[in-house]
């Protein structure tokens, strides 16, 4: 005998299972035509935002004219005034308005010609080198940590190699520098750039360190990795510099002079000559 | 499957573009950047940071024409908005200032922002000349260092005249920018 209920059972199971792919298509629908719906709010919210506040500066600009008026029509009652012969007392009054008004214009004056100066907003900058990092990064914190610690003998090795003359007098200090990853945001980012440079021994990352460390006002760590940069490629005229200005401010002053007299006859480089002018005349310290 | 291997490829391809921007931007390579931006400009017009990093590097290897569309572009952050307007303010000038050279057109009666960018300088230095017949040349020492001067002159041609700044520290070129 067939079991009719069994069969029954069996065929609303069939019958819903057909159904789900239509239902899946249709809530997909729905909840994209939702999503569309609400940014296409948004925008239009925005376009009403932005033609209330045109349509509201428009009104203020006409509530500004009569203002504008009114003190026109203020001075020039003012001169009909001063025509009139005056008593004494009221000749006085007058000219304290007058005095008010012209101090008034003084500064109305000064505003204008201080002129406003824009500047450039450069954070993407540190955005894209955090976006970047990723790419390069393979193990996990402890890992890093592991590897910035190692960096600092490495460091020291290099240094130890080429332009003895340039080197020797800075090794005492170099031993007590050490990188703290925990103090601050930019301590941690330089480390992290200095496993990218410890991977690919790119002199552009290293310069990079260079000139944080100088910002930082850390003059043994810039010192040694614009050092570092000048080893590998020794074209780079923003790392000689950095490396001049280390020294100066590491009070190796003459030093750094002879270094960059020598690039000078190197390169010819006229960044470095204005640096050597600056050193040599105290205007850099 | 495949739709997802295309994604992530195309990701990689996008991020590699902008990860080869930066390095070269960071080598100073600005011209480079500044054409590889210019290339793939339709494919990360969305992108904001792309935008700017594409703008700067036009703004130093001096294609000054190519900030327009980075100014219009750049508006959804306050930081890109700033950035906006500080091209724009450079834009502005570089054609005040053209127009000025070629057709003597008066900008004493110009008051407008300013920007630390040497065209800004030599911009506002010029505004701050009477009315005068046009000269040859113009020499202008930087007010905050003495020792630095600009010389703004039109190299003429029978096409296209070209206005050239040069940038002297004692009497030594440091640097040439032509505009157009």
């Amino acid at each position: 005998m067939i079991n009719v209920n069994e069969l029954e059972a069996k065929w609303l199971k069939y019958k819903i299972k057909s159904f789900i792919p239509h239902i899946v298509i249709f809530l997909s629908i729905t909840i994209i035509s939702a999503v569309f719906i609400l940014f296409n709010a948004k925008s239009v919210q925005t376009n009403t935002v932005e033609v209330s506040s045109i349509q509201k500066l428009k009104t203020e600009s006409k509530k500004e004219i009569p203002i504008v008026k009114t003190e026109q029509k203020i001075i020039l009652e003012q001169k009909k005034v001063l025509l009139k012969p005056q008593p004494k007392a009221k000749i006085e009054e007058i000219v304290k308005v007058q005095s008010i008004i012209q101090e008034k214009q003084k500064t109305i004056h000064n505003y204008n010609t201080q002129k406003n100066r824009l500047s450039p907003s450069l954070d993407f900058m540190a955005k894209l080198q955090g976006d970047t990092l990723p790419y390069f990064d393979t193990g996990s914190q402890d890992r890093i940590t592991e590897v910035t610690t190692k960096e600092t003998p490495a460091k020291v090795e290099i240094q130890k190699t080429p332009k003895r003359s340039v080197r020797t007098p800075i090794q005492p200090i170099v031993k007590k520098s050490s990188i703290q990853i925990d103090r601050q945001n930019t301590h941690d980012d330089i480390s992290q750039v200095i496993k990218r440079f410890k991977k690919n021994n790119n002199p552009a990352l290293s310069l990079f360190i260079a000139k944080k460390y100088y910002q930082l006002g850390e003059y043994h760590q810039s010192y040694n990795y614009s050092l570092m940069t000048n080893e590998i490629d020794n074209d780079i005229e923003a790392s000689w510099i950095i490396f001049t200005k280390s020294l100066v401010k590491l009070h190796e002053k003459s030093m750094a002079i002879e270094t960059l007299k020598k690039y000078i006859s190197h390169s010819n480089s006229h960044r470095a000559k204005i640096l050597l002018d600056d050193i040599t005349s105290g205007k850099f310290k | 499957m495949k739709l997802i291997l295309f994604i992530l490829l195309s990701i990689n391809i996008y991020a590699s573009t902008k990860q080869n921007m930066f390095n070269l931007y960071q080598n100073k390579k600005y011209e480079d950047v500044c054409k590889i931006g210019f290339d793939n400009f339709r494919q990360n017009k969305s992108d904001e940071e792309f935008i700017s990093i594409y703008a700067f590097a036009c703004l130093y290897s001096d294609y000054i024409d190519r900030l327009a569309i980075p100014v219009a572009m750049l508006k959804f952050s306050n930081e890109s908005r700033a950035n906006s307007a500080y091209f724009s303010v450079i834009l502005m000038q570089k054609k005040l200032l053209y127009h000025a050279m070629v057709d003597g057109y008066d900008l004493s009666s110009m008051d407008i922002p300013t920007t630390d960018y040497v065209l800004s300088k030599v911009f506002d230095l010029y505004s701050k000349l009477p009315k005068h017949t046009p000269r040859a040349f113009y020499l202008f020492e930087d007010p905050t260092n003495k020792k630095l001067t600009y010389k703004l002159y039109l190299s003429k041609s029978d096409r296209l005249n070209k206005m050239v700044i040069e940038e002297f520290y004692d009497t030594i070129t440091i640097k040439r920018h032509v505009y157009w």
